[in-house]
C-alpha cells in the first residue's frame, strides 16, 4: 500500500530541543536505521550543502500526532 | 520502533539535501508558508531559497509515496532547467508575513518566554496558525476569509485531481467554478496564476494567494492542445469547505469566547421543539482552573458546560460551526461583551461575557 505512512518512514517529525545532538535525535525519532543524509533542525547548515553540492533541497515539516 | 526508508523514496531522495525541521520556534514563516493543519508538509527548493514545489495537504487523501516520489521527480526537472525558469516559480515564495518567526506574534511571545511547549519539546503546527490569528485578532485588526478558510483544496473549485500527480482532473463539481471554466475529466493542469504545478498543495497555495472575488487564470492540457482557461471567484467562494474541525479553528473558538461548543444537529433539535432554523450551540467544555488559560471569561460569566445557547447578540437565527467560528473572528472585538441567552434546565437566562483584550 502505497498510502503514506509516509514513507513511512522517513518522516516522523517530532519534535526536540534544537540544540540536541543528532545521534541522539535520531534515536529518539526512531530513525536509527536510516541512512546518514538527514540534517536535523539546521536549515542554514542544508543550504549551506546544496549551494555546496549544486543540489536541490528537500525540506520536511510534519507536525508531532 | 526504529524506521526502515523505502528504498525507491531513498534513491530520489540522494539527489536531494534533506533536512528536517524539528522545532517549530523559529520556523522561518517568509519561506514557509503552509497550511499548519496539515499531516506532513515537504518544500522543494534551491540553495537560493527559491520554493520550486510543495508537497502534502491536511487531507491524507493527498498523501502517498507514488505522489511523493512523482513530485520529488517534477522538482530535479524544475532544478534542471534554473535559473531559466524562475519566474515559474517565483509566486511559490509567499509575500512577507505579518510576524517572520512564531515566537515573535504577541499570543505565543508568553508562551515562548516561558518555556512552554505543547508537545514533545515543540509546538504544534497548528499553534503557529492559531497565533498568527488571535495576535491579529487581538490588536484589532479585521479578519479576512483568507485567514480563516485557508489553503483551498482543488475540489473547493470544483477540481478533483488525482493526489498521484496533482495534475490530471479525475472529477469536476456540478456548478462548480472549474465546470463553467470548461474544464473537464483528464485534463491536465500545468500552471495556476502562472504558476507549475507540481502537487495538490501547489494548486492550494495558489488558490489561497488568490482573489476573494476575481478571476484565476489556468493552463490546461488537454490531448495534445494547451489552453487557458479562467475561473471565475466570487465572494464567498473559500467557503464551500468547512474549516470547523481543523485543529486551528476549534482552537480559535476557545480562545475567543472561553468555551467550547458544537452546533446542535436536526435531530437534536427536533428533540427540543426547536425549528431547523434556530440557534443551537451547546457548550461542551470549559477550561478548568488549574490550566491557567488566559480566557475564563466565560467560566467566571456563570456559564456551565451543557448549556445550550439558543441567541447570541440579539440574534436566533442558526449558525453552523464555520458560521459560530466567522462570527466571533469577523464580527466581534476585542473588548467587547457577547450577550446570551441560554437554555439551562428549561428555562432561559441571560448571560454576558466580556471578551479578552
Amino acid at each position: 500500500m502505497t498510502r503514506v505512512l509516509l514513507c513511512a518512514s522517513v518522516l516522523a517529525l517530532a519534535a526536540v530541543q534544537a540544540a540536541e545532538d543528532p545521534e541522539s535525535l535520531r534515536k529518539k525519532l526512531g530513525d536509527v536505521e536510516l541512512g546518514g543524509r538527514w540534517i536535523y533542525g539546521d536549515l542554514n547548515a542544508g543550504f549551506a550543502e546544496a549551494a555546496r553540492t549544486g543540489k536541490p533541497l528537500a525540506v520536511f515539516l510534519r507536525c508531532v500526532p | 520502533m526504529a524506521r526502515q526508508e523505502n528504498p525507491e523514496l531513498a534513491a530520489v531522495l540522494e539527489k536531494f539535501i534533506c533536512v528536517r525541521i524539528v522545532h517549530g520556534w523559529g520556523l522561518d514563516l517568509s519561506l514557509f508558508q503552509f497550511d499548519t493543519d496539515m499531516t506532513l508538509a515537504v518544500f522543494f527548493m534551491n540553495a537560493d531559497r527559491t520554493i520550486y514545489g510543495r508537497y502534502g495537504t491536511k487531507f491524507a487523501r493527498d498523501t502517498s509515496l507514488e505522489g511523493l516520489l512523482y513530485t520529488a521527480g517534477a522538482a530535479l526537472e524544475v532544478h534542471k532547467g534554473f535559473p531559466q525558469n524562475k519566474p515559474q516559480v517565483a509566486a511559490k515564495t509567499g509575500p512577507a508575513p505579518r510576524w517572520k518567526t512564531p515566537e515573535i506574534m504577541p499570543t505565543l511571545k508568553t508562551r515562548h518566554e516561558a518555556g512552554d511547549v505543547s508537545s514533545y519539546g515543540c509546538i504544534h503546527c497548528h499553534t503557529v496558525h492559531e497565533g498568527e490569528l488571535t495576535s491579529r485578532w487581538l490588536s484589532g485588526e479585521s479578519i479576512p476569509d483568507r485567514l480563516i478558510w485557508k489553503y483551498p483544496l482543488p475540489n473547493v473549485v470544483g477540481l478533483g485531481l488525482e493526489a498521484k500527480d496533482g495534475r490530471t482532473v479525475r472529477t469536476v463539481g456540478n456548478n462548480s467554478a472549474a465546470q463553467a471554466a470548461g474544464i473537464k475529466p483528464g485534463d491536465r493542469v500545468l500552471n495556476v496564476a502562472g504558476q507549475q504545478i507540481l502537487s495538490v498543495a501547489d494548486v492550494s497555495w495558489a488558490l489561497q494567494q488568490a482573489p476573494d472575488d476575481g478571476m484565476l487564470e489556468l493552463e490546461i492540457e488537454r490531448g495534445a492542445a494547451r489552453e487557458r482557461v479562467t475561473l471565475a471567484l466570487k465572494n464567498g467562494w473559500r467557503r464551500r469547505i468547512s474549516v470547523a474541525r481543523n485543529n486551528t479553528t476549534s482552537m480559535l473558538q476557545k480562545t475567543v469566547s472561553g468555551f467550547f461548543c458544537n452546533v446542535l444537529s436536526s435531530g437534536d433539535k427536533q428533540k427540543l421543539g426547536l425549528p431547523e432554523t434556530a440557534l443551537g450551540l451547546r457548550v461542551t467544555y470549559l477550561p478548568a482552573a488549574k490550566e491557567k488559560d488566559p480566557n475564563m471569561n466565560a467560566v467566571n460569566a456563570g456559564i456551565k458546560v451543557n448549556d445550550l445557547i439558543v441567541e447570541v447578540d440579539g440574534q436566533r437565527v442558526a449558525m453552523n460551526a464555520d458560521d459560530w467560528l466567522a462570527y466571533l473572528l469577523q464580527k466581534k472585538k476585542p473588548g467587547q461583551t457577547l450577550e446570551l441567552t441560554i437554555l439551562r434546565a428549561g428555562a432561559e437566562q441571560k448571560l454576558n461575557i466580556p471578551l479578552p483584550k
